[in-house]
């Protein structure tokens, strides 16, 4: 079981903490963790420090080991972490370096309302939001998927769901990848995966997944927001969800398979959860390709849901969503495996990038950026907690030069769930977020209590170390004005 | 968080549930196991009649097959919303188990949700035998 980290930690400068290549056997190269003084504060004694200094074990691993501030426990990988393995000098590919949610992630939407037009109308748009698209526990989608459909969701991704009706093309020139990894196969997903997902592309799931009604409260800089098409007083919608039971199972799945193929290649591991295959052997291979397949659901999950959103507020408001102007800003994933391409030393080489909790963030003038916003960076969308706040972040040059395009993913949990429901003892956390200007719907008390603001890190603190190691650069701050919670 | 006798109780993990469940024998751990997974899921109320279920596994020892019995019974409840109680054990060993019990549907409406388990990890899972009593812990990903 876990224990605190024993080994030593040396701060670099005041965004950087460095775990040195002799503090832990097996470590190939340092570990190196974002965070400043306070947020190292509440890291330090856990054993999320510990699973940084495991992931530079894995061989193949280049330059560091990698956390972003917002780290925190998870299982194998820490949550926050970024590990880049070199597929051509035995590099592998991990399962645990992705997490069970394959894909979780977050898309922004604008709009043209502002906060004058809906004030009034919050309760209405958020029950519209909260009943037009399934949430919760068990809860199945409209859209049931099986055999061929389900097989061209899991190869075409967002693509798919949008020739259906859900969306337009345009969606997808403003998600990450297009909204569809091309090296998805879904031969790769197995029958358990297809059956628990089958009904669940178009919900958004329990736990920490939302939907929220937002106001632009501030904006830190014009020009770019302006690109985004966002300002001050605007109405944003934002979605948190992944691949649901698919995702999971995909996971589960590879888990268990890969359980033998460390020994077969002779790779010790420190953690079973670390299960890994060499990226180009045929078991590496069927992850990535299973996984892909997962990512490109978790994509079609996100755009149903996005068609529902346009179609709920829509129907509050009496008007086509074009005329509120619901476009799609952006869309990161932020659980995901990908083979990106990276100067190593005077070389450029193509890594298998694991970011579990992290959100990639590459610069202005990289060209998988969308031309529409190349001149400004890759838009990364960063949730708060339902309180507080979220950000809008765009990725910055020292990204691609020290943490392989990549930044925070959130707040990162700060107590447990067992804590916050305590702390959330005798009082109503529905109605404390009423007070904050939050009108909150879900379909659990429990789940509401679990995830209510304090049980976060302040987001605030977490951007703000991104953007001072100059790996990203904060746009503009949302405010929740209306949640909807699984 | 539970009653001593029940065989399992929840303890501290930051982002997720840890499950510590255990039992005099290998059926009455795994019996805990299942208890303790549905109350996680929440106040389940069930509807129709049940259906009797089989359940036959096979892993390479008892850690690995404590993770199979419950990654099945989250399968069955993410694709059917079955609850299965009155469960049997007709043989269980470190290696295999083969169990009937009876499947019955979760009432939506009725029922109180208080966690989505997205997975069953291996994370410290490790299924121990002390002073005759088995004991393992088990990290729910929520």
């Amino acid at each position: 079981m876990a224990t605190p980290f024993q080994g030593k930690l040396e701060r670099v400068d005041a965004c950087r903490v460095r775990i040195p290549r002799d503090s832990v056997p097996g470590m190939r190269v340092d570990g190196m963790i974002y965070a400043d003084e306070t947020l190292m504060k509440s890291v330090k004694g856990d054993p999320c420090v510990a699973q940084v200094a495991n992931v530079a074990t894995l061989p193949g691993i280049v330059k560091r080991s990698l956390a972003m501030p917002d780290i925190h426990f998870g299982y194998g990988f820490c949550i926050g972490g970024v590990a880049a393995t070199d597929p051509a000098g035995g590099g592998v590919i991990s399962p645990g370096g992705v997490g069970y949610d394959i894909n979780c992630g977050v898309r922004l939407i604008r709009s043209d309302l502002c906060r004058s037009d809906v004030e009034p109308r919050v309760r209405e748009l958020t029950d519209a939001l909260f009943t037009t698209i399934p949430c919760g526990v068990g809860r199945g989608g409209k859209v049931k998927l099986k055999g061929r459909q389900l097989d061209d969701v899991l190869a075409r991704g967002a693509a798919s769901v949008i020739d259906r009706g859900f969306g337009v093309p345009g969606d997808t020139e403003m998600t990450e990848d297009h909204g569809c990894l091309a090296g998805a196969d879904p031969g790769c997903v197995s029958d358990r995966a297809r059956q628990r997902g089958g009904d669940q592309c178009g919900t958004l799931g329990s736990g920490n997944h939302f939907i929220e009604l937002q106001v632009v409260d501030a904006v830190f800089d014009k020009d770019a927001a302006a690109a985004l098409g966002i300002e001050q007083g605007q109405i944003t919608v934002m979605i948190h969800s992944g691949s649901r039971g698919l995702g999971h199972q995909v996971c589960d799945d590879a888990i268990r398979d890969l359980r033998d193929v460390p020994r077969k290649y002779g790779i010790e591991l420190p953690d079973r959860q670390l299960v890994c295959a060499p990226v180009h052997s045929k078991e590496g291979q069927r992850y990535f390709k299973g996984m892909q397949a997962a990512a490109n659901f978790a994509w079609a999950n996100r755009q149903i849901m996005t068609h529902l959103a346009r179609q709920a507020l829509s129907a509050v408001l009496e008007q086509p969503w074009e005329r509120i102007g619901l476009h799609l800003v952006y869309d990161v994933a932020h659980n995901i495996a990908k083979m990106e391409s990276f100067p190593v030393g005077t070389v450029t080489k193509t890594l298998c990038i694991h970011r579990k909790g992290a959100t990639r963030a590459y610069p202005p003038g990289h060209p998988d950026v969308p031309p529409k916003y190349r001149r400004i960076g890759q838009p990364v969308i960063i949730p708060g907690d339902m309180g507080r706040c979220s950000y809008v972040l765009v990725g910055q040059p020292g990204a691609m030069e020290h943490t392989f395009g990549s930044t925070c993913h959130g707040a990162g949990r700060l107590m447990s769930r067992h804590a916050a429901i305590r702390a959330a003892k005798g009082r109503s956390i529905h109605k404390e977020l009423l007070s904050r200007g939050v009108y909150a719907c879900a379909r659990s008390r429990k789940g509401l209590d679990e995830e209510q603001p304090d049980a976060y890190k302040d987001v605030r603190e977490v951007v703000s170390v991104v953007e001072n190691a100059g790996i990203s650069k904060i746009v503009c701050r949302l405010q929740p004005i209306g949640v909807i919670k699984g | 968080m539970s009653a001593p006798d029940a065989g399992f109780e929840f303890q501290e993990h930051t982002a997720d549930v840890k499950l510590h469940v255990w039992g005099d024998t290998l059926a009455a751990l795994f019996q805990a196991a299942a208890t303790g997974f549905y109350r996680l899921i929440g106040e389940l109320v069930s509807t129709d009649v049940g259906e009797t279920v089989t359940i036959e596994l096979q892993a390479p020892d008892a850690t690995d097959l404590l993770h199979d019995w419950l990654a099945e019974l989250l399968f069955r409840f993410d694709t059917r919303h079955l609850h299965i109680s009155e469960i049997e054990f007709a043989q269980i060993s470190d290696a295999y188990l083969s169990a009937t019990g009876q499947g019955r549907r979760v009432d939506l409406e009725r029922s109180r949700f208080d966690s989505e388990i997205k997975a069953v990890t291996y994370h410290g899972l490790e299924v121990k035998q002390r002073r005759g009593r088995y004991e393992a812990t088990v990290i729910l990903d929520l």
